[in-house]
């Protein structure tokens, strides 16, 4: 007997006027917002961890490099003291030693020769010192250099890893986000789930499991169905009371609701019948 | 009145067929509303039949309904009416439904005995979970509140035009 059941697709179009235009999953797609803050509290807590983490390794080891570039200039500026003392000390002997030539000389020849020795070893200790100290400038240079370079690249770092933080979080958040809407709608009784993962999210494994669960349910539900169908079928057949007949027939509305992704109908079957 | 609840509830169940949920929150709202006071009485439970016949637009027979509502409160006392406020918030989140849902809810309280404290809490509590805020709460009570004349008869027929006038509405 044609009794009046109809196919669930058949059906379509049934659901209540007041329930509006047809839906379109790209449509809501498209209204979605692309957030990569889903979840701020989650996301921001776990990046927030991982910014603290880095921040107190380059902490110290900025200490260490600081100290380390700390005692090079140190170095540097006692190598500075040193050879200023050396030049002193060179620029003395020089002194003397001119004095000790025109005291004790009378050959201008040799006192010539000393004059240009001692005024080569005067402009080989000057030029020493300004190496020394054109050292102690680059040192200290490099060393402002490298601190403001570790402060640079510890911001950045810091910027990169909020960044990162926030897009491997959202890898996460996203699928469970979504997961988490897709539960409440199989709260609702909308066992019929169309969503996919975007590609290279996490937890596929578990919205897998899921899908495979809201699967299951559907099945089972159908077999009912089909059981249920059957049964109405064979009630018309014989004549079953009409308030039996209603109650299962209602029975078969609740039960269709969470089989269709969309436009369900909760129209028992003689009256879906009489509206097609 | 009539026709800011009928919008309200048209645009909650066009949301909620839009993003694919079935419209069993609807069910939610009124139980929590109707059982806030810790029991849905006898009235309570006939305006729900009434109201949840019209939303769904079908003949599911007075006894099928009962037993949605019968199964709807035993959720709210296994999981707790606050939880499953937040449930149903999020869920008119989800379908960007929650001025409708809070309409409806409000519809519903001021149905039964008028907007009583613990109904008002209920409302707050979907209202608050679903991030409206308090300032426009309090601005669609007052909508609502202001279309109804104070007897809850009144404002049932606004939700559910077709029941009957208050001297025949016990039937």
């Amino acid at each position: 007997m044609a009794s009046g059941i109809p196919d669930l697709k058949v059906n379509q179009g049934l659901w209540p006027a007041r329930l509006g235009s047809v839906p379109s999953v790209l449509m809501a797609h498209a209204r979605s917002k692309k957030s990569y803050l889903l979840d701020p509290r989650f996301q921001l807590k776990w990046t927030a961890y991982l910014v603290v983490v880095v921040v107190i390794v380059m902490a110290g080891l900025g200490v260490v490099i600081a100290r380390v570039a700390g005692r090079a200039s140190d170095t540097a500026h006692l190598a500075v003291m040193q050879a200023e003392k050396a030049f002193e000390e060179s620029r003395t002997n020089s002194i003397l030693a001119r004095r000790s030539v025109q005291l004790n000389s009378d050959d201008p020849t040799l006192a010539k020769v000393m004059e240009d020795s001692l005024a080569e070893l005067d402009a080989q200790s000057a030029k020493n010192l300004a190496d020394v100290r054109s050292r102690q400038e680059d040192i200290v240079r490099d060393r402002r250099n490298l601190q403001q370079l570790l402060a640079a690249t510890g911001v950045a770092l810091v910027l990169l890893l909020v960044l990162m933080g926030v897009v491997i979080t959202h890898r996460i958040v996203g699928p469970v986000h979504k997961m988490k809407k897709l539960l409440r709608r199989v709260s609702t009784g909308r066992l019929a789930i169309e969503e996919r993962l975007r590609r290279g999210d996490e937890l596929e494994d578990l919205f897998d499991t899921f899908l495979q669960m809201t699967y299951s349910l559907r099945a089972m539900q159908a077999a009912r169905l089909k059981t249920l169908d059957a049964t109405l079928r064979r009630a018309e057949a014989t004549g079953a009371a009409e308030d039996v007949l209603a109650g299962m027939r209602a029975l078969r509305a609740q039960m269709v609701l969470g089989l269709e992704p969309r436009r369900s109908s909760v129209i028992p079957p003689s009256m879906s019948e009489s509206r097609v | 009145m009539r026709q800011i609840i009928s919008n309200a509830i048209d645009e909650l169940c066009s949301a909620f067929e839009k993003n694919g949920y079935n419209p069993t929150p609807v069910i939610d709202i009124g139980v929590l509303v109707a059982s806030a006071d810790g029991k849905v009485d006898e009235r309570e439970r006939e305006m729900l039949l009434d109201v949840f016949q019209t939303l769904m637009d079908t003949t599911l027979t007075p006894e099928v309904v009962d037993n949605l509502v019968t199964a709807s409160l035993e959720v709210i006392e296994a999981a707790g009416a606050e939880s499953r406020a937040r449930l149903v918030a999020s869920i008119l989140r989800d379908c960007d439904a929650v001025e409708p849902g809070v309409k409806v809810a409000i519809a519903l309280s001021l149905a039964s005995q008028g907007l009583t404290k613990a109904e008002r809490t209920v409302v707050e509590r979907i209202a608050t979970a679903g991030g409206l805020s308090a300032a426009r709460l309090a601005e669609l009570t007052a909508e609502i509140s202001k279309h109804s004349d104070g007897d809850p008869i009144s404002v049932r027929q606004s939700i559910v035009p077709s029941i009957p006038p208050p001297s025949s509405s016990k039937q």
